[in-house]
Formats: structure tokens, C-alpha cells, sequence
């Protein structure tokens, strides 16, 4: 079988051509370094991912390399490709995986696992780090699920942790430097070595584990090096940026340019890791902002551009930037969109301005439905700013409105469930003042996420709901919303948050459950068809784990965690206080609008620009 | 333009290589895109959320190339053609576009006059014709009995129905080479004959039960109109 037997037989070719406006084209030969930038689930998924676009932007600028995608193939050509003796080729030059001196992953997202597994495989890499032999890809991973990289760390020679825009060069140099492939262990150990001493590289074989109370956890080193440190690029401004991304010819996920306008958030939401693991806020500049977006248009001829962000109306000169970008890109015929907004009304008139082109359905994220629920998370919402922001919404033409809900956070009652149902059914009546007769066009699209206690968080400690608690609260919710045309509910998947949180908070044991649900059949575990718990229930079994167990138990406070000896920034005493607040009640402010809380990111970076942007 | 007449800008390209796998939506989506990166003055549809307006003719099957295909986008006022193709080509470059003419047009559909589409087809009708000595001369005779019927019916499904249908008629030409099949087909709304239907009715002739094909190519689409095709005695 070739490339194109395999083309003629499978769904959706086109995800595997390449030939994209903006791929680079170089010739292997002339580089030094063939570097495979490995996505692990499919190409609609994986080319709309930013955090890619700007890897293969960095890694093709420089001369010494040629960065080629790999994303890993819908089940049915994966299927193929097993039975045959093909290997899993780039995008680019359809080169087999195991020929890269190099393979990154980024790990967004913990279900994702299996597929790297697969992707190696597919690829013709050994999947353990310790089985491969000397001239094999040297495989290294990135993300943010690396905040904890135990479970996967056997099969990663190194680790990239936090930001990769600088600590990618240091690595490419030392590569440089070296005599590729390797052709002794002794090279490639004395490789691993060199990039151990690299800041933010976390290289796991040269990291020994002990157990303590159940969980493998990190040994003291003989050079007493204590942690690896989260790598933070201070000058978001001057960080590159791709002026050229790839246009796919497959609609994808985001089907549109996007802009980073900035990294980091710093309102505090006690559940979320992302807006712990990203501190500080650091912003690109307007003037930067507007070149940026005006190369992007010009190169790749998308009619939207959306700014990304993990709070995007927190941007100091928001305003100031839609004017311009208006100004600029208006006469073309560009949407400028806003997807994520704050839960309040200034917001909804921002995203009023953003929308003049198109108007696609707004999100507000209010994440609980009772005002104590809020106050534990530290979700800085009133029912007052959720009332204006949805009138606000209406009276501006919005008909559709998605709203964000959590349930089976810390502590939660029965009661903090029902007020989800009440909020939203008092949404509906002030729709159906707002709309009048023609309330029929109302729309309320409920997404109610399922509470996963993640590494580094302030949460990171506490039980999960079991997954029978969450059909039961699901059902409650249900039950308090009754029917409505106009309300449509849609939850999360209570099995897949179960193994979502085994995941996340794992040691290196969990690499053998891993491995094993994966020759079980798990490969594209985000998508809810290719999901079976099964698997997994068996895969943990065999290693005397039970999931639902894992997932639902509480950690002590002063026990020593698989993640220790990773420092993202936030310490554990600010987590331990955080932990305590929430249990209090009591709220904590962004420390861009009040004052700095030490929170320990201040030991990782010179000036903390959260605290000087007061 | 408020007098009825509109000007397009017909792009020849070839869908080859890889291409071929590409459906027809995406290759709307990258020509859409790169009309807006070649700054073009190309018109917008009127409505809520406006397009570019870009018309392509009735689209290949997916894994199917064509080496002279056609687009049209119809420009907001009369350009020069050279000046437009020195703005398109480096923005198609994967489509390695050969020509940009300019054109006049009272339709709405530029494409909707086009009357004839050729192609070279690989058939593959299974194993059974493949294993045999001379294929081709098997495949010759089938095309001279094609083309000498007066009636070739084909089962053709829409949505809602099947139709038996006569596309003798409108197949212009038929002609076997080596393992090659070059036909001229009607495409008109009234003459349209895919060249799966002819393969079907070769299948039929030569009593085999599958008809595929290895390899299809669309060579040419032509705006002049042959006359219907009557029963040949030589093809
Ligand atoms: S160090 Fe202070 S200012 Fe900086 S992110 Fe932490 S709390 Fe905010």
C-alpha cells in the first residue's frame, strides 16, 4: 500500500496533503536539524492551535531547521496505516516520524495521552525514552498539562516547561552544537545532560523518585537542585510572532486568523490552572498588536480575526486596539472577534463594536449559579453584573447566549446546583420581557463543565465528585430547569472528567495505565464517540489502581505531591491560603487592581508586570 | 452593475497532485482567500453577512484532477487581464494558474453556458478485465458498441428519486487508448453525463458488475455546443 491507496480509502484526504498556503518549504538537506512538531489529535484540532502556529514559526526561522507538523490521523486512516508498513509522515515532505532528529508534542489537554503513544507509534519511535536507541528522535514535550509531567514523563526524554518561545532556541542551539543522529548512548546521555543544566527543562531520567504515602514523588538530587522552573517570557512584545500562519484548506476548529494579545490571568478562579500556571499577565503593545494583525490579513486572507487571550477584555487599551483594528481591517471586510468576555455590560457593548460584521452567539462564563458558590471560587460576579451583561446582550440583537456553569465544585450543595437553574430561568424571563413577541428566537445554551481538582491550583488538593454524583446533580439541574424551548443543556461527559482528573493529578505509575489503555484501543479519547471508559477502568485495574477511587479522594495538605519539584510560580503557601479563603467565603482580588499577594510568582521573574501595572 | 452586464475574472488552474483530494468547499475557501490577499476589486453579494461573489463550474469528485479548470470572479468594474493575473498567480500558486481572462456576461452563473466537459479516465472495472490478455482490445470493442446504441439508460438517483435517463446523446465522443478512455461529455443543465454514468454503461457492455476508476482527469470544459451524438459505426 502507498500514500495514495491509503488517500483513496479514507474520510476527509485533505487533512493529510500539506500543500497549504504558507507551509514553508525547505529542502531536508540543507538543514542541520529535521525537527517534527507532533500534535496529538487531528488536524482540524491541531492547526488551530496558536501556541503550534508560533513553534513553526520560531523553528522555521531559524537556518539550521526544518520544523514539519504531524497531527495524528482520524481512526480510520490510523487503522490503515497500522495494518500496512507505512509510517506516519509530516505534512511537509510526508517524512516518517522516526527519521526527525526531533519530536516535540504539546500536551493540551490530559485525554489526549493515548495519541502521542499512538502518534510514536504510528511513527516508528520507541515509546519508552529508556528503550530508545541513540539515533532515534530525541522527543520532548510541552503544554500546559506539563505543569505535571509524572504520567507521561517515561516517555519523554526532556520536558519543556512553561513558556517555549525562548527556552526552544537554547534547545536547538545545544542540538546544534551536537553531532546528529546521536550514534553512541553514551552521546545521547551526555545530550540529556546538557539540556538538564537548561532553565525550564525538566529531564525525568535524571530525576529520582521515592515513594511516600502511596504516590511516587521526586527524591532529593545528589546536586541538590530542589525543582525545575517554569521558563516566563517577560516581553511578551518583543516575543515573535507568526505573520504568516498556514492556512488550511480544511475548515477547522477555529477557522480564522487569531492574535495573542496577551498571556496570563490574574483574577484568581480557584479552580482554574490555567490562570494559575500563566502568571503574570503580560500584554503585547497596541502598536504591535496592529502591525501583527494587518501581516496576518494580508498573508492569509481570512475575513475574521479573533483576539485570543485567556481573558481578552482584560487587555489594558482594549478599546483603543478594536478602534484601530476596526480602522484597519474594517474596509476589508474583517470581523474582529472577542471570545472570551467578562460577565458585565461594558463588555457586551465592546463586543457590540466587535461584531458589526458578524453576529455569531455571545459567551459569559459565570461558572455557579448561588452567590456564595462564587464567592468560594472566587469568581468576582454579582447577580446584578450577570443580569446587566444578559440585558445588555439582548437589547444589542444577541438571541443566542452561551453560558458556562461548573458543577461539583468543593463543598457544593444541592442548593448551589438549583440556583444554576434559577439564574438561568431568570435569564429567560427578562429575555422574554427584553424580546417581547419575539422571544421565540431566545436561545440559552447551557454548557455545564464537570470540576476537575487540578495540579497547582488551589483545589489541587480536594476530592472529586464521584461520577455518579454527577449524574445525580446533572439530573437535579435538569430536573430545577424543567423544559423550555428555549434552554438547551449540554454537560460534559461525567466518565471522561473522572479520567481527566486521574490524569491530572497522577505520578509516573500512571504512565503504565497509560500504555495499557492505549493497546487497549485508546487513541482519540477527547472525542466522545472514541471514549470508553472501559479501557481505562481495565488498564488502572491491571495496575492495581481504581479510577473512581483515585478520582474521588482527597489529598492530604502535607503530603509531598508528584508535582512538587515542578515550580510554575504560585507556592503552595498561596495555594494553602487560597484553599482557606475559599473555604471562608472570602474573595480575593486581581492583583492587577488591588494590591500584590505575593503569590510567589515574584521569585520567578524581575518585575512583576501583574503588580506594576497599577 | 446596474445595466445587467457583469465582468468576471475566469482563472484556469489545475487541481493536480495532491490537490485532487481536496473537495470542492475547500477549494471555494482558498480561492476566497486568495482573491481577498490579492486585493482585487471583486464584488460582494448584498445581505447580512456579504461574499465574494466566486463561481466555479459543476466540481470534479473528490480524488478526481483537472488540468484546465475554471473560476470566475466577477470584478466590481472591467480590469485589465494582465493586471489581474499579476495579482492572483502568486496568491495560487499551488493551483499554478496558467491564464486570467476577462470577460463580458448578462447571467448571473458565468459557467452556466459551458457545454462540454472532456476527460481521460483510467477505468478499473475489477480484476477480471485487468487479468485478461489484451484489455484494450476488449475495451475498443465495448466503446464501439457504446457508441453505436441509440440509447445508453442509466439509473441516475437524486435526492427524492431514481430517473432512467438516455445519455447517449450527449456523450460527444468516446475513444479507448492503451488503459486510457478519452470522452467529451454534455454538461449542461440538459446534457449534464458524468463519466461514472459511461463507465456504468461500458460495464453493462462488457458484463462486468464494477465500474470505477483508477485515475479521472477533466481536460478541457468548452463553451461551444456539438451537435447531439447520433449512433457511430466506427468510434
Ligand atoms: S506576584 Fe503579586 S502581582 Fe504578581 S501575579 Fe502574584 S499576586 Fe499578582
Amino acid at each position: 500500500m502507498n500514500t495514495d491507496d491509503l488517500l483513496d480509502e479514507v474520510d476527509g484526504p485533505a487533512r493529510y496533503i500539506g500543500c497549504e498556503h504558507n507551509i514553508v518549504e525547505k529542502s531536508p538537506d540543507t538543514v542541520a536539524i529535521r525537527f517534527a512538531l507532533c500534535y496529538p489529535d487531528v488536524y482540524e484540532v491541531g492547526t488551530s492551535h496558536v501556541g503550534s502556529q508560533i513553534l513553526y514559526h520560531i523553528l522555521n526561522n531559524r537556518d539550521d531547521t526544518y520544523c514539519e507538523r504531524f497531527f495524528h490521523p482520524w481512526v480510520d486512516a490510523a487503522a490503515l496505516l497500522r495494518g500496512s508498513d507505512m509510517l506516519l509522515g509530516s505534512l511537509e515532505t510526508h517524512t516518517p516520524l522516526s527519521r526527525f532528529h526531533i519530536a516535540g508534542f504539546t500536551l493540551q489537554h490530559e485525554l489526549n495521552y493515548p495519541a502521542v503513544l499512538s502518534m510514536l507509534q504510528l511513527g516508528g519511535v520507541r515509546l519508552r525514552a529508556s528503550e530508545r536507541l541513540p539515533h532515534e528522535p530525541l522527543v520532548i514535550a510541552g503544554g500546559p498539562c506539563a505543569v505535571n509531567p509524572e504520567p507521561m514523563a517515561p516517555f519523554f526524554d526532556a520536558i519543556v516547561i512553561g513558556d517555549g518561545e525562548e527556552v526552544l532556541h537554547e534547545i536547538m542551539d545545544l542540538l546544534g552544537q551536537s553531532h546528529l543522529p546521536f550514534d553512541a548512548p553514551a552521546d545521547r546521555a551526555q545530550f540529556l545532560s546538557a539540556l538538564d543544566n537548561i532553565n525550564g527543562v525538566y529531564v525525568p531520567s535524571l530525576w529520582p523518585l521515592a515513594s511516600t504515602a502511596g504516590y511516587l514523588v521526586a527524591a532529593p538530587r545528589a546536586d541538590g537542585r530542589p525543582t525545575v522552573r517554569r521558563r516566563i517570557v517577560e516581553d511578551l512584545d518583543a516575543a515573535e510572532f507568526p505573520s504568516a500562519p498556514i492556512v488550511p484548506y480544511r475548515e477547522t476548529v477555529h477557522d480564522r486568523a487569531q492574535l495573542e494579545i496577551s498571556r496570563g490571568c490574574t483574577h484568581g478562579c480557584r479552580f482554574c490552572q490555567a490562570g494559575m500556571t500563566y502568571r503574570p499577565t503580560r500584554e503585547r503593545s497596541v502598536e504591535t498588536l496592529r502591525q501583527q494583525a494587518g501581516d496576518i490579513i494580508a498573508s492569509t486572507g481570512y475575513d475574521e480575526i479573533s483576539l485570543t487571550s485567556l481573558s481578552c477584555t482584560d487587555y489594558t487599551r482594549i478599546e483603543e486596539l478594536m478602534e484601530f483594528l476596526h480602522g484597519d481591517l474594517g474596509d476589508q471586510r474583517v470581523a474582529v472577534g472577542l471570545p472570551s468576555i467578562r460577565v458585565d455590560a461594558f463588555d457586551v457593548a465592546l463586543a457590540q463594536r466587535a461584531q458589526r460584521i458578524k453576529k455569531s452567539g455571545l459567551t459569559f462564563a459565570p461558572e455557579a449559579g448561588s452567590p456564595q458558590m462564587r464567592d468560594r471560587i472566587n469568581k468576582n460576579v454579582t447577580e446584578d453584573d450577570l443580569t446587566g451583561a444578559v440585558t445588555a446582550a439582548l437589547e444589542a440583537g444577541w438571541h443566542r447566549i452561551k453560558l458556562y456553569f461548573m458543577i461539583g465544585l468543593p463543598e457544593e450543595t444541592d442548593e448551589d446546583v438549583a440556583a444554576i437553574a434559577d439564574t438561568v430561568k431568570r435569564l429567560l424571563e427578562i429575555g422574554r420581557r427584553c424580546l417581547g413577541r419575539k422571544s421565540g428566537k431566545l436561545q440559552f445554551n447551557l454548557s455545564v463543565a464537570l470540576f476537575i481538582p487540578k495540579p497547582h491550583t488551589p483545589f489541587q488538593w480536594v476530592a472529586q465528585d464521584t461520577a455518579a454524583e454527577f449524574q445525580r446533580k446533572r439530573a437535579l439541574l435538569q430536573d430545577h430547569l424543567g423544559s423550555h424551548k428555549q434552554i438547551r443543556l449540554r454537560c460534559h461527559d461525567p466518565q471522561q472528567a473522572v479520567v481527566e482528573a486521574f490524569l491530572s493529578r497522577a505520578d509516573r505509575t500512571a504512565a503504565d495505565v497509560i500504555q495499557a489503555a492505549y493497546r487497549a484501543g485508546a487513541i482519540l479519547d477527547p472525542w466522545n464517540e472514541h471514549f470508553d471508559f472501559t479501557r481505562w477502568q481495565a488498564a488502572a485495574a491491571q495496575h492495581g489502581i481504581d479510577l473512581h477511587q483515585r478520582a474521588a479522594a482527597a489529598i492530604p495538605l502535607d503530603a509531598q505531591l508528584p508535582w512538587d519539584h515542578i515550580d510554575v510560580g504560585v507556592s503552595r503557601d498561596f495555594l494553602l491560603e487560597e484553599l482557606e479563603k475559599s473555604r471562608a467565603g472570602i474573595l480575593t482580588p486581581d492583583c492587577r487592581l488591588s494590591a500584590c499577594h505575593s503569590c510567589g510568582l515574584q521569585r520567578l521573574v524581575t518585575e512583576c508586570p501583574a503588580g506594576a501595572a497599577r | 452593475m446596474s445595466d445587467g452586464t457583469h465582468y468576471y475574472a475566469i482563472v484556469k488552474y489545475a487541481k493536480a497532485g495532491l490537490l485532487r483530494y481536496l473537495g470542492h468547499l475547500d477549494i471555494a475557501r482558498a480561492f476566497d482567500r486568495a482573491v481577498r490577499r490579492a486585493q482585487i476589486g471583486v464584488r460582494y453579494s448584498e445581505g447580512f453577512s456579504p461574499r465574494a461573489r466566486i463561481s466555479f463550474p459543476p466540481p470534479l469528485p473528490l480524488g478526481a484532477e483537472g488540468t484546465q479548470e475554471l473560476c470566475a470572479i466577477e470584478l466590481v468594474r472591467p480590469e485589465p487581464a494582465e493586471q489581474l493575473f499579476r495579482a492572483l498567480a502568486p496568491q495560487l500558486v499551488k493551483f499554478a494558474p496558467a491564464e486570467v481572462r476577462v470577460k463580458r456576461g448578462t447571467k448571473r452563473s458565468p459557467f452556466a453556458d459551458l457545454q462540454v466537459a472532456c476527460y481521460d479516465v483510467m477505468p478499473d472495472f475489477g480484476d477480471k478485465l485487468a487479468t485478461e490478455d489484451v484489455p484494450t482490445e476488449r475495451l475498443q470493442r465495448a466503446v464501439a458498441d457504446f457508441m453505436a446504441q441509440q440509447e445508453i439508460i442509466i439509473q441516475r438517483n437524486t435526492k427524492r428519486r431514481a430517473t432512467m435517463i438516455n445519455v447517449r446523446p450527449y456523450v460527444y465522443r468516446l475513444h479507448a487508448e492503451a488503459d486510457t478512455l478519452t470522452m467529451c461529455l454534455g454538461m449542461t443543465q440538459e446534457t449534464l453525463v458524468k463519466p461514472e454514468e459511461v463507465l456504468r454503461g461500458l460495464a453493462e457492455i462488457l458484463g462486468v458488475a464494477s465500474s470505477g476508476w483508477q485515475r479521472l482527469i477533466r481536460t478541457g470544459m468548452y463553451f461551444e455546443a456539438p451537435q447531439p451524438s447520433g449512433p457511430q459505426q466506427n468510434a
